[in-house]
């Protein structure tokens, strides 16, 4: 299965693939939507076909958020992220499945239908929360997709589908135009299949952007350059507690096998401890869910379309449009949420959570001063299988357990195909940087890519 | 832990219609999800300041003047809502009875 380089490539890619694996929530194949900026008639992205999460904002299209409570609403301006790749002549060639808002780690809390797949098995899921782009880049529907990452669901999609994922530091991309869902932990982020293609698309997305005020105000890096570099000499620490109990042996076995085969490379590997990661996933959990609430009460059914509804008053209104527009894991967010910043609870809940984000910032920080780089699995396990966890959310936050210590402390961390299991699916490993420090990152991963042939596998079209 | 009718009384605040029996469902989760959560309140935070945005950042400030139409104008902004002479329309805040 080839990477496609033109629109039309795409366009066939997505006409074989999409009754298999429903990445997009829709494709445009109407030269109206397919729009291009026409100043752009040369460069190395002129015409490239990408594909962009529901969540983030398009001119074309639609921007639901894979929720009912969206499903009409077209965008007026671009994401900044989208606008700027538009600038440097990709193709937006539609929006991509995902779980409702982004509040979900398997695709199956889409809010519009259909059910997103994933390409190497399709009774499994395709990750989440960017199932659907994830799934369009693996099948080589699109050259590259966007994605975000609040909590892993970059990398986590990525690493199921065996594709590159990078999730930046927080505030490296502008997070204009991107449907807010934990605000202090929402990232826009890239999926491709080589490591050098999301280096270069990031480079352009990176920067600071006056739309969004917790852009970092730092220069992006020369990402694409950084893939080229030697990384004989980094030390690479390898934290323990991503290996103890709760993980799949064989994709312990297979994350442990590759990040040693770095050290051929000239880097050292070293055992360390992150003594706070199973305290992550309450501490996320709880700041998400609380982001969650307060940015989910703009969803009024007024502003974004309205609906003809039987009800009295403007309260019974809003309480009808929210209970039946908002899907039940975003139903439970805005609960929790509520709940976890109301009076008499905040300081025991949201208060304790913010305190120690501080503490797992600080031992990352701490880990940082005796080593370049972490390196870790993405997901506990390969790809589940489809229904196997939906009934029961605890089992679903803790399936986050690796990828949401990185998105509390807002650090920068990518999945790289590192293998597949006896069962032929993707394993992926994630490399982990200081604030800022992408170069290195890219570096690595590249430097592992280069190395190994896991680039060179692509899953089958289903019969 | 929590009780239905706390996740009724959160529901209302919420601006959230729920039915009895999902109300129900959520008290069960959340109490569940929560216990599963209380392991953090072992860990000592005496003197530790609490962390909201983590790239660092403080006192992101702009030129004091005004920027015309930065996103579009309010006419293409309001697109997607119905609207009478620039304002949105919604229904009535107070119903018959209570203005009774």
């Amino acid at each position: 299965m080839k990477t496609p380089r033109t629109v039309q490539e795409s366009l066939d890619a997505i006409d074989a693939w999409e009754p298999h694996i429903h990445a997009f929530l829709e494709a445009f194949h109407e030269t109206d939507e397919l729009r291009r900026s026409p100043e752009v008639t040369e460069g190395l992205l002129q015409g490239l076909p990408i594909a962009v999460k529901a969540n983030i904002a398009t001119t074309s299209g639609h921007t639901s958020a894979s929720s009912k409570i969206l499903k009409n609403f077209k965008s007026p301006f671009n994401a900044t992220a989208v606008q700027r790749l538009l600038d440097a002549g990709v193709v937006v060639v539609g929006k991509t499945q995902e779980d409702e808002f982004g509040m979900g780690s398997s695709t199956e809390n889409n809010g519009l239908p259909p059910q997103t797949k994933n390409p190497w098995d399709i009774s499994r899921v395709a990750g989440g929360s960017s199932g659907g782009s994830a799934a369009a880049v693996a099948s080589g529907e699109v050259f590259m997709a966007l994605g975000t990452d609040t909590g892993g669901s970059v990398r986590q999609p990525a690493s199921f589908c065996g594709v590159v994922g990078v999730k930046p530091t927080y505030g490296r991309v502008s997070r204009h135009g991107l449907l807010a869902y934990g605000s202090s932990l929402d990232t826009v982020g890239v999926l491709t299949r080589r490591v050098a293609d999301a280096a270069r698309m990031l480079e352009i997305m990176a920067g600071p952007d006056v739309l969004d005020a917790t852009s970092s105000l730092e220069k992006g890096g020369n990402y694409a350059d950084a893939c080229k570099k030697d990384i004989a000499g980094l030390k690479i620490g390898m934290p323990k507690e991503f290996f103890a109990e709760g993980i799949d042996p064989e994709v312990k076995t297979i994350v442990q096998a590759a990040i040693y085969s770095l050290e051929k490379q000239g880097a050292t590997v070293r055992e360390i401890s992150l003594p706070l990661t199973p305290a992550a996933i309450a501490v996320y959990y709880l700041i998400a869910k609380a982001e969650a609430s307060s940015n989910l009460a703009r969803f009024d059914g007024l502003r974004y379309e309205t609906v003809d509804t039987n009800t009295k008053n403007l309260i019974d209104y809003y309480k009808h449009i929210r209970g039946e527009g908002f899907g039940e894991e975003v139903k439970r967010a805005v609960l929790m949420g509520t709940y976890a910043l109301s009076s008499g609870y905040v300081d025991e809940w949201y208060g304790k959570a913010s305190k120690v984000r501080t503490l797992i910032r600080k031992e990352y920080e701490q880990a940082f001063q005796n080593v370049d780089v972490i390196a870790c699995p993405v997901s506990p396990e390969a790809a589940f299988l489809l229904g196997s966890k939906s009934s029961d959310p605890l089992a679903m936050y803790l399936a986050d357990a690796y990828t949401v210590p990185m998105s509390v402390a807002g650090l920068p961390a990518m999945s790289v195909p590192c293998g597949m299991t006896k069962n032929n699916l993707p394993v992926g490993l994630q490399i982990i940087t200081p604030h800022f420090a992408e170069e290195t990152m890219f570096a690595v991963a590249s430097a592992y890519e280069d190395a190994h042939t896991w680039k060179d596998l692509t899953p089958t079209l289903p019969k | 832990m929590i009780t239905k009718e706390e996740v009724k009384k959160i529901a209302d605040l919420a601006r959230l219609h729920l039915s009895d029996a999902d109300a129900s469902g959520y008290a069960l989760d959340i109490s569940g999800v929560l216990e599963n959560f209380e392991t953090i309140r072992s860990l000592d935070t005496a003197s530790v300041a609490a962390q909201d945005a983590a790239s660092g950042l403080k006192n992101v400030t702009r030129e004091d003047v005004v920027r015309e139409n930065i996103l579009g104008t309010p006419k293409e902004l309001l697109k997607n809502a119905k609207t009478k002479d620039g304002y949105v329309v919604v229904k009535a805040v107070f119903s018959e009875a209570e203005v009774l």
